[in-house]
């Protein structure tokens, strides 16, 4: 691989189209994404307006046809103007987990939902998370069984992310891929991916009151006997898991990428501030101990950055068909683990520095702090990542 | 031909000559006499002939006057071609005239007409030597404008050695009123012209909406202006501080679009121009269409949470934090004072 | 349906957020200097953009210069103009405004051959390095035809007419003019839109021809008006900056510094 970490013209053209409207429409309104817990209307539609919503998406059904380091750059640009992290969360959720759907769906539904998805007028979310199972996937019960050209589904999903966004916000609604159990008996193998509207007849749904990255919903749904049509079904029966896991690769990808590039900008705001903070009669900059501290949490952030598109690029790499999927895997749980213990622990001292300045719901590195306490366990927890890269590393047979 | 005489260009506004035109005359003599030529002024439109008398006192030695019954509402194709008619066969070393919108439209095309350079918002002139930096010729006295640019981050200096006449729009409010000479003869030089229906712009006014001023803001010696930063609760602390210090409230072009205050009070460059003696600048970043209205202010004082607004570069005191603190902090103080 | 034929011309400029350092000689030290479309004519490809949407017609944008970077105008093909032609001159840095704007009517009137007719001519008020706010009446001057600045809005074109919103000193001023008119267009009533990915992605492939000086048979070739130099503005300010997280401790310095300085505040 001829190192080259430097982007390319058009994906510099593309970022300063984000950049632009992020620093008008998007950096302002941050505080209200908090209070208001919801993104503007007039932000998602802007933003859809600019085609940030169909980036990867094939460019017959009307997306960019974009590759993920193409779509981690604009991600960049709304993590730095966005730190509460929830617009980067309606992004990446919708660009890895519609990816997905459209790359295991069929004709049929990428013609009717992902054409919409792609113009920013639906919304795709992921449902794997059960209340009694989360990392431990095998672990859950909801289920659907055939019915003539349709499946019936019932069981309840939770801490599913845009359930309120996919029902309310979007013209054309929205849907999250939904992972249940069509053959118990046959295990990971049984599993398959549906997409479910949220504004199914059936969909009962709650919504938590969550402690951070507010602007973005968070709760469960029931599905009471849902009918979803054949063509709704994300792959074939059996290999949803297998689907999903692939999902998790993705998302992880970017959810790496908004970590370490929320750090970065995280570490900036704090060094500004501590710049002209003073204590003692001199600029809490002036401080070796606080600056030790800022200098392994930039270095980390850095290398958090490069992995992070390291792992975007291995996604690349694997739609053109050159690389192998535990390859992919592998990279993919060890950016995340990375950028999300990097980010953690470089917010918290972030905090810190600033004192009570920084005891606000008005501070956004403290609005950062809180949103990236969700990956402790978001698309898959830390320690599943752990399990991940020990796994390949070592090889399945270590694995208890 | 070319003399070494400077003309002024006296502009015509609502049936009289401008004030701030005049004030060109103090600066046309001063380059005049080191050039060793005399001063003239021009006068176009229509039925301005009855201005003459107006103008007689001052220390001008020719007028030169275009009178004629389609010069009107400044067109600038038919005023333009005016004063080119007189400038073409008098070929003074320059023509001034004062920077409005329509004075500069006059002074583009009266260039492209004559084939000489136009300098416009000059903010000072003076008389040097020039010297070619190719050829190395020297052309000796000639005329050298300084301006703006960049946004006002430089000044450069231009001069036209070969062409002339070098017509300069100035500044308004730069040079005082011009003293009146009496008891002497002034040559008035009256030219006509065709103005034909190709030498009309013809452009109809269907309406004007003028700003009610109901605040005259250049009166004011102590104005506190809000800006971006400042927002409907600012400006309530900006109320307080400038009826403290007995004061107005001035506002940039942002503050007023977002209905924080009315558009009589907004200063800048479509707004009012002001030279308080104190000027505090309240969420005000320094963008230049606002400073250029309150750029002379006699101290200015800036109240910003950005440290690196452009504002703080043209302040005397400036304050970095926020306003909603630092306001109430500072009014406080001001009453412990006054008490 | 009307279709208006509409020229929008563009500079390039340095970044006015980092604007050039002098050198010694008081000459602008333009090595690293980052060149963008002057800010303030993507008001006028705003306000171009909106008239064809209204009447229909085509948007051709128009620049002189002599940098190799032709990229930077990709951005206004993405905002929407139909095409967009380079005009470049080594000898550019010398021109005077005489001279560019002769140059740029020149290749309006070519521009005008090829089509058959030009409507409008729009431009922004004035660029962010020169600020001298002639060009759109130069260019009204060459071409013979009128020309409006200050333009806040177009309101309506109609039977040939246009009628604008134009800034005057204390207010606003609504004109009608025949066409075709010159008009530099301000930064007050337009939003210039931020193009799409897609219409970024697109520009990248549209060709931008290059003309060169040479091939529009120019006459007149003087530059009459010498820049003789650049100086920096000497700050008279007292640039006298406090700043501290303790708000009344920097207040007292403040007023402190004040007194010493012999201002009152309260008369």
């Amino acid at each position: 691989m001829p190192w080259d970490f430097e982007f390319t013209k058009e994906q510099e053209d593309l970022r300063m189209v984000i950049r632009e409207f992020a620093e008008k429409h998007i950096a302002p309104r941050i505080i209200e994404f908090e209070e208001k817990r919801m993104i503007p209307n007039e932000i998602i539609e802007g933003l859809a307006k600019l085609d940030v919503f169909g980036v990867v998406f094939p460019e017959k059904y009307g997306g960019l046809g974009l590759d993920p380091i193409t779509a981690g750059v604009i991600l960049e640009e709304i993590v730095r103007a966005d730190l509460t992290f929830s617009l980067a969360v309606a992004y990446l959720v919708h660009t890895s987990w519609g990816y997905i759907a459209s790359k295991y769906g069929s004709e049929k539904y990428n013609e009717e939902i992902i054409t919409k998805a792609a113009k920013g007028r639906l919304w795709i979310g992921i449902a794997t998370t059960e209340p009694q199972a989360g990392s431990d996937v095998a672990g859950i019960k909801s289920e659907a069984r055939k019915e003539g050209s349709y499946y019936i589904l019932n069981g309840e999903k939770a801490y599913i992310s845009g359930i309120r966004e996919a029902r309310e916000q979007f013209p054309d609604g929205g849907g999250h891929l939904t992972l249940v159990y069509t053959d118990k008996t046959k295990k990971h193998r049984g599993m398959t991916f549906f997409y479910v509207p949220m504004r199914s007849p059936g969909i009962t749904y709650r919504l938590e009151k969550e402690f951070g990255r507010k602007g973005w919903s968070f709760g469960s749904f029931a599905m009471e006997n849902v009918k979803i049509p054949e063509e709704y079904r994300i792959g074939e029966e059996g290999r949803g898991f297998y689907i999903a896991m692939e999902g998790f690769d993705h998302a992880r990808a970017y959810i790496a990428l908004a970590n370490a590039v929320g750090t970065k900008r995280a570490l900036e705001i704090a060094a500004e501030y501590i710049k002209q903070r003073t204590a003692f009669g001199q600029p809490i900059a002036k401080f070796e101990g606080v600056q030790f501290q800022l200098a392994q949490h930039w270095a980390e952030a850095e290398a958090a950055y490069n992995l992070a598109y390291k792992a975007l690029w291995a996604l690349k790499k694997e739609m053109e068909g050159r690389i192998n999927r535990f390859e992919v895997t592998k990279i993919c749980a060890a950016a995340k683990y990375f950028a999300v213990t990097t980010a953690k622990k470089a917010l918290d001292d972030a905090m810190r520095w600033m004192g009570a300045y920084a005891y606000t719901e008005e501070n956004p590195v403290a609005l950062a702090f809180k949103a990236v306490k969700s990956y402790d366990w978001a698309e898959g927890a830390l320690e599943i990542m752990l399990l991940i890269i020990a796994r390949e590393v070592l090889g399945r047979e270590f694995i208890r | 031909m070319n003399s070494r005489d400077v003309y002024v260009y006296l502009d015509v506004v609502e049936g009289r000559i401008s004030i701030s035109s005049l004030s060109l005359i103090t600066k046309a003599r001063e380059l005049a006499k080191i050039l060793g030529g005399g001063v003239g002024a021009i006068i176009v439109g229509r039925d301005v002939k009855k201005l003459v008398k107006d103008v007689e006192e001052y220390d001008i030695d020719v007028i030169h006057i275009i009178d004629h019954p389609k010069l009107k509402d400044h067109d600038v194709i038919s005023y333009s071609k005016a004063v080119s008619e007189i400038l073409s066969k008098t070929r003074p070393e320059a023509l001034l005239m004062i920077s409005t919108a329509l004075g500069k439209e006059i002074a583009s095309r009266i260039a492209v007409r004559l084939r000489t350079a136009v300098a416009t918002d000059c903010i000072d002139l003076y008389i040097d030597d020039y010297k070619d930096p190719v050829s190395g010729e020297v052309s000796e006295k000639t005329i050298h404008c300084i301006r703006y640019v960049f946004r006002g981050e430089l000044s450069a200096v231009v001069a036209s050695p070969k062409q002339k006449p070098f017509i300069a729009t100035v500044i308004p409010g730069l040079y005082p009123a011009p003293q009146k000479i009496f008891g002497r003869k002034i040559e008035v030089k009256e030219w006509s012209i065709e103005v034909s229906e190709d030498d009309l712009m013809k452009t109809e006014v269907l309406e004007i909406q003028k700003i009610e001023r109901k605040i005259d803001l250049s009166k004011a010696k102590v104005i506190v202006s809000g800006g971006r930063g400042a927002k409907a609760e600012g400006f309530k602390l900006i109320q307080e501080l400038a009826s403290l210090l007995k004061g107005e409230v001035g506002a940039t072009r942002p503050a007023v679009d977002a209905g924080w205050t009315t558009p009589d009070r907004m200063i800048g460059l479509t707004g009012q121009t002001v030279k308080p003696d104190i000027y505090i600048a309240v969420g005000i970043s320094g963008a230049p269409q606002h400073t250029i209205g309150m750029r002379d202010s006699k101290i200015i004082i800036a109240i910003n949470k950005d440290p690196e607004a452009p504002i703080f570069k043209i302040s005397d005191y400036g304050l970095v934090g926020d306003l909603f603190v630092i306001l109430p902090k500072i009014i406080e103080r001001l009453r412990q004072l006054k008490s | 349906m009307m279709s208006l034929n509409i020229i929008v011309l563009i500079k390039s400029v340095p970044d006015p957020k980092s604007p050039p350092t002098l050198k010694v000689d008081g000459s602008l030290d333009l090595k690293n200097v980052k060149i963008v479309v002057n800010p303030i004519d993507k008001y006028a490809v705003e306000a171009a953009l909106q008239l064809k949407e209204r009447y229909g017609g085509k948007i051709i944008g128009l620049s002189l210069g002599d940098h190799d970077n032709i990229d930077i105008f990709r951005e206004i093909i993405a905002m929407g103009v139909d095409s967009f032609i380079y005009i470049k001159d080594p000898d550019y840095q010398r021109f005077d405004t005489l001279q560019k704007s002769y140059v740029l009517s020149r290749a309006i009137k070519k521009i005008e051959k090829d089509l058959g007719r030009v409507d409008l001519v729009l431009c922004g008020v004035e660029s962010s390095d020169t600020n001298m706010g002639v060009l759109a009446s130069q260019i009204g001057e060459w071409l013979k035809i009128p020309s409006i600045s200050y333009v806040d809005k177009i309101l309506e074109i109609k039977n040939g007419s246009i009628i604008v919103k134009k800034i005057i000193e204390d207010g606003f001023m609504t004109l009608r003019s025949r066409m075709p008119v010159v008009l530099s267009i301000a930064d007050t009533g337009y939003e210039p839109r931020i193009p799409s990915l897609r219409d970024t992605i697109m520009a990248r492939r549209r060709e931008i021809p290059i003309w060169k000086t040479t091939d529009l048979s120019l006459e007149f070739r003087e530059t009459v008006l010498k820049t003789v130099r650049f100086k920096q503005i000497e700050s008279k300010r007292l640039g006298k900056i406090f700043r501290d997280e303790d708000v009344d401790k920097m207040i007292d310095r403040f007023f402190e510094e004040l007194k010493r300085d012999g201002v009152s505040l309260l008369r």
